[in-house]
């Protein structure tokens, strides 16, 4: 328990320190334009900035602006995998009560499962434990809020859009489970469930050279695997931005439920590797995208991408995968109207 | 006895297969081959929820981890007495 605790209390004081630095950062920027001083951008992008250096800058820009957050999000994730066992959460995805759905809503994120093994756990979830509906919601939930993606939201785009997705993805997985749930599960199957998993929790005392020395490991296994992905993601869109112009981006993806549709369809078709789905949405957000596509594709995008429904299809029926495909993006569209509504506009600093 | 590695194919389930073979090798134990199951319906009927996984015959020794060469290298020694 004391190990679960100090992980805990790690956690909480990289986020604290976190959202200090950021908030005295935004106050410290707001009193400078209060008093007429802008601060030079160092890689500024306007229109004569040549368009060969334009993928360079939006890359240096972005590192400029992200890097302490960026850390802070890996040593999270990484005293997240070290210090929160697995096996607590999973012994609770095996029984079959509505209790369940919570869950695989909040504990899927926790786990912090790399994506290949998010498939298997699926399966596990569905044959041996809470069955379809929980499996589904697991599978929806867990790479739409993971801790890494939410600060780097909080960073780049802002707390109102971390609320949202919190709410609405977590909302949009817990309903479409249910319903898959009620459409696909028949009466024998729920009969026939064997609700076991073989999981041993052992409780590990706490070693403070020990667990700091696994933490940093897991970190570097974070970085390692992420951050080249988010350079080149980032780079890439900035090639994208190239061939953006604002009118283009304010018309098809301006606020209004067409708008809306499209974004989220989007987010399924573009295959974002994680994290830089945010830096997109950002750059996205400046050249005119409204709040609700941008939410509506932060809902869709990492929850549906075409190889996890692949990979998906191989354990439960095609038909199932559409009909959750089908129920997501709809549930993308409502969510992304109710956060028009809600959150108009936004401020970019 | 068979070393099982279960896991979909990931990087870190390659990992876990060289590590086995690499003990196994180190041991020199001739009548002990290790075996990868790649078929996530397999994977789960035996009860695994976190993968990849490391099983000796059908008793499952860790999951959800990279057990280093030497850790299994201790589990085959006991096997072994």
């Amino acid at each position: 328990m004391k190990r679960i605790i100090f992980g805990i209390i790690l956690i909480l004081l990289i986020l604290g320190i976190l959202v200090g630095y950021e908030w005295y950062g935004a106050f410290k920027k707001s009193q400078l334009i209060e008093q007429g001083i802008f601060q030079k951008e160092p890689f500024p992008i306007n229109p004569g900035t040549p368009w060969y250096l334009i993928p360079f800058y939006t890359l240096l820009s972005y590192l400029q602006k992200a890097w302490f957050c960026l850390g802070m999000a890996f040593l999270i994730a990484g005293a997240v995998q070290t210090f929160i066992p697995k096996e607590l959460i999973i012994k609770y995805f095996g029984k079959r009560n509505p209790k369940a759905y919570f869950i695989a809503a909040f504990g899927g994120p926790l786990l912090s499962v790399c994506s290949c093994s998010i498939i298997p756990l699926f399966a596990a979830i569905k044959k041996r434990g809470a069955g379809l509906g929980p499996a589904i919601t697991f599978l929806l939930a867990t790479p739409a809020i993971n801790p890494t993606a939410l600060i780097l939201t909080f960073s780049l785009i802002g707390w109102q859009f971390v609320v949202g997705r919190i709410i609405l993805a977590l909302s949009a997985a817990i309903t479409t489970g249910v319903i898959l749930e009620a459409i696909w599960t028949t009466e024998e199957e729920k009969a026939g469930m064997l609700s076991q998993f073989k999981v041993e929790y052992q409780e590990k005392p706490l070693n403070l050279k020990e667990d700091l020395k696994e933490w940093l490991i897991n970190v570097w296994d974070f970085v390692k695997k992420i951050f080249p992905l988010v350079l080149l993601g980032i780079f890439l869109i900035g090639i994208v931005k190239i061939f953006l112009t604002s009118e283009v981006i304010s018309k098809y993806l301006g606020q209004g439920f067409w708008q809306i549709a499209l974004a989220s369809i989007l987010g399924v078709v573009m295959y974002t590797p994680t994290l830089v789905e945010i830096p997109f949405i950002r750059e996205l957000l400046i050249l005119g995208m409204g709040t609700g596509p941008a939410l509506a594709f932060l809902l869709t995008g990492p929850a549906l991408s075409l190889p996890s429904m692949l990979g998906v299809s191989r354990v439960i029926g095609w038909k199932q995968v559409l009909n959750y495909a089908i129920l997501m993006w709809i549930l993308g569209i409502i969510g992304g109207l109710i956060f028009a509504w809600l959150v108009p506009q936004i401020k970019l600093i | 006895m068979k070393i099982k590695i279960l896991g979909s194919g990931c990087p870190k389930c390659q990992k876990l297969e060289a590590n086995a073979q690499k003990a196994v090798e180190e041991l020199g134990l001739k009548d002990v081959k290790v075996e990868h199951i790649y078929d996530i319906n397999k994977i789960i009927e035996r009860g695994i929820a976190f993968t990849p996984a490391i099983a000796f015959d059908d008793e499952i020794k860790a999951q959800g981890r990279i057990p280093e060469v030497e850790e299994i290298k201790e589990w085959l020694r006991q096997i072994k007495k």
